[in-house]
């Protein structure tokens, strides 16, 4: 595969609790990023999916370790690393376009600029017929796609995602998980995408890290050979392949394993 | 004929009533409440020297307005209303946004303020007056430090509840601290800034009656010590009642601006 943009390195993370407790969410972790791979970061809940993605993002720092994006150690948050939450993160006093403007706003290009390239990521998530509408007259799903749209005109070395489509029904959650794929094909974007649910995994990872519990470390690396070194561009197709199945219960049989041991 | 409906009972748990009854029963009890007095004071029930009959205190009011110069009472007493607030809003909005996004700035003023919010504003009044005399000092610093402290409080905290994740989502698409206080924190906090003043509002009205009461010669609550002076009751109820609408007024100005500002708020207000 192609260069790495990402490193993880021996990450480590222990947060202070206070009073002289302490907890170590993640031990260890190294992996890397492909450029314009899809990696998504898979495991039980609690097992520091989050903190990891969140230390990328630069806005937790490793206790031990370190993570470094194009040969430069992260320190702190930076638009090379955009990220997009679960929660719905619009900035409601400002209309579609103006959300998807803000990055490019805030680090200074022309109205001009802006304006086309807010075109062409509001039409690449499918929202042009909204851009002036406010977020809180749009759907869950439709939030998604403005905070994908106002990440991506911010021209991102990598996109972070943490489990972005956990607050959306099934079907809006199998159409966003098409439209990365389309958009990871159109743009040629890096995602780190967190997820637990297995089905979003396979379907976009190039490459799955699976992250065990207590403490938070690095079970496993699978990459979904069975897709041929292709994304699959939908679902109902993904699920009749070959080793879909088998790769599905292989993921299941270590999440159980996760669990398991958690009792 | 919908058959089957249950006769609908005046009691329902929950139920929400009709604009027809909604307002038939609000009219019902200002109907209640003026037959109440004007009977009371007609029949010769009460003593009409202490409880005119409202027609009587309708007229004064109006005499109040047109005959008798009342207008630039009403106009100081807002004057100072508009001005003990707007200062205290000037100071109070910057320090609470900061405050409630900086906890270095909050581990400075929050000590100070939240123990001046314990000091009952009209216990300085003695005070304020040997320190300022009787002009529009005392008046004004009286309301600025019956506001002030509440509204710090008050809009410090809804800053601190301006979503985590909005923040840290601007800071990954390069903000920096001032822009997030500016173009994040602050449009975000807003409403319930508007809100919180349109409720510290009504507290400054009370802080200036009793300021005007005390210890002025101006202004509606002054004209209303002068009533008493001359027995007049009816010119004390007239002053309670513009109180009462000025009040109502600038909360639907206050609604209004709310509205005008946050179109994509949906109905909250
Ligand atoms: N700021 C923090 N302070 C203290 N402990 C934390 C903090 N953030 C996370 N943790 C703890 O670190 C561990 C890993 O948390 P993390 O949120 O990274 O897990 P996760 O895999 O994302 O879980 P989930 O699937 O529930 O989102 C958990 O035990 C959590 O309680
Ligand atoms: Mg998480």
């Amino acid at each position: 595969m192609a260069d790495s943009i990402l490193k993880i390195q021996q990450v480590s993370k222990v947060f202070d609790l206070g009073r002289g407790r302490q907890l170590q969410a993640v031990q260890g972790i190294s992996f890397d990023v492909e450029k314009n791979s899809i990696c998504v970061l898979l495991g039980p809940s609690g097992c520091g999916k989050s903190t990891v993605l969140r230390m990328m993002a630069g806005l937790e720092t490793p206790t031990s370790g370190q993570i470094v994006i194009g040969g430069q150690e992260v320190d702190g948050p930076g638009r090379d690393r955009g990220m997009i939450f679960q929660a719905y993160t619009s900035f409601d006093w400002l209309s579609v376009r103006k959300n998807v403007e803000f990055g490019m706003k805030i680090n200074g290009l022309s109205a001009a600029d802006r304006r086309s390239r807010a075109e062409h990521f509001l039409d690449l998530v499918g929202l042009t017929k909204f851009a002036d509408a406010y977020p809180s007259q749009l759907s869950g799903g439709m939030r998604q796609r403005v905070a994908i749209a106002r990440t991506l005109a911010n021209d991102p070395e990598v996109l972070l995602m943490d489990e972005p489509f956990g607050a959306l029904d099934a079907e809006t959650r199998w159409l966003m998980q098409e439209l990365m794929i389309d958009v990871a094909e159109k743009t040629n974007t890096t995602m780190v995408i967190v997820t637990h649910d297995l089905e979003e995994a396979i379907f976009l990872a190039d490459k799955i890290i699976f992250l065990s519990s207590h403490p938070g470390k690095l079970k496993e690396i699978i990459v979904p050979e069975f897709k041929g070194g292709k994304r699959i561009p939908d679902k109902e197709h993904i699920i009749k392949l070959n080793g879909y199945s088998d790769m599905e219960e292989k993921l299941m049989r270590l999440m159980r394993e996760e669990g398991r041991r958690d009792e | 004929m919908s058959s089957r409906s249950r006769p609908k009972r005046f009691l329902e748990v929950r139920k929400p009533v009709g604009r027809r009854q909604r307002v038939i029963s609000a009219l019902g009890i200002w109907v209640v409440f003026f037959g109440v007095w004007v009977f009371a004071t007609a029949s010769g029930m009460v003593n009409e020297l202490l409880v005119p009959a409202p027609q009587q205190v309708f007229a004064t009011t109006y005499e109040l307005f047109f005959e008798r110069g009342f207008t630039s009472d009403v106009l100081i007493s807002i004057t100072r209303v508009i001005l003990a607030f707007g200062m205290a809003a000037t100071i109070a909005i910057p320090l609470g946004v900061m405050m409630g996004t900086f906890p270095s700035i909050e581990a400075i003023f929050a000590p100070f303020v939240s123990a001046w919010r314990y000091l009952p504003a009209p216990s300085f009044i003695p005070i304020l007056l040997m320190w300022f005399g009787t002009g529009e000092a005392p008046k004004l610093a009286l309301l600025f430090i019956g506001v002030i402290f509440f509204l710090i409080t008050i809009i410090m905290d809804h800053t601190k509840n301006v979503r985590e994740e909005l923040i840290e989502t601007a800071l990954t698409l390069g903000a920096s601290r001032g822009t997030i206080l500016l173009k994040v924190v602050f449009p975000s906090v807003l409403p319930d800034i508007i809100v919180a003043m349109r409720q510290m509002l009504a507290m400054a009205w009370t802080y200036l009656v009793i300021a005007e009461i005390v210890a002025s010669t101006t202004g509606i609550g002054a004209m209303m010590m002068r009533a008493r002076r001359f027995l007049n009751t009816d010119e004390i109820l007239s002053g309670i009642i513009v109180i009462g609408a000025l009040g109502l007024i600038f909360d639907l100005l206050f609604a209004a601006l709310y509205r005008g500002m946050f179109p994509y708020l949906k109905e909250k207000h």
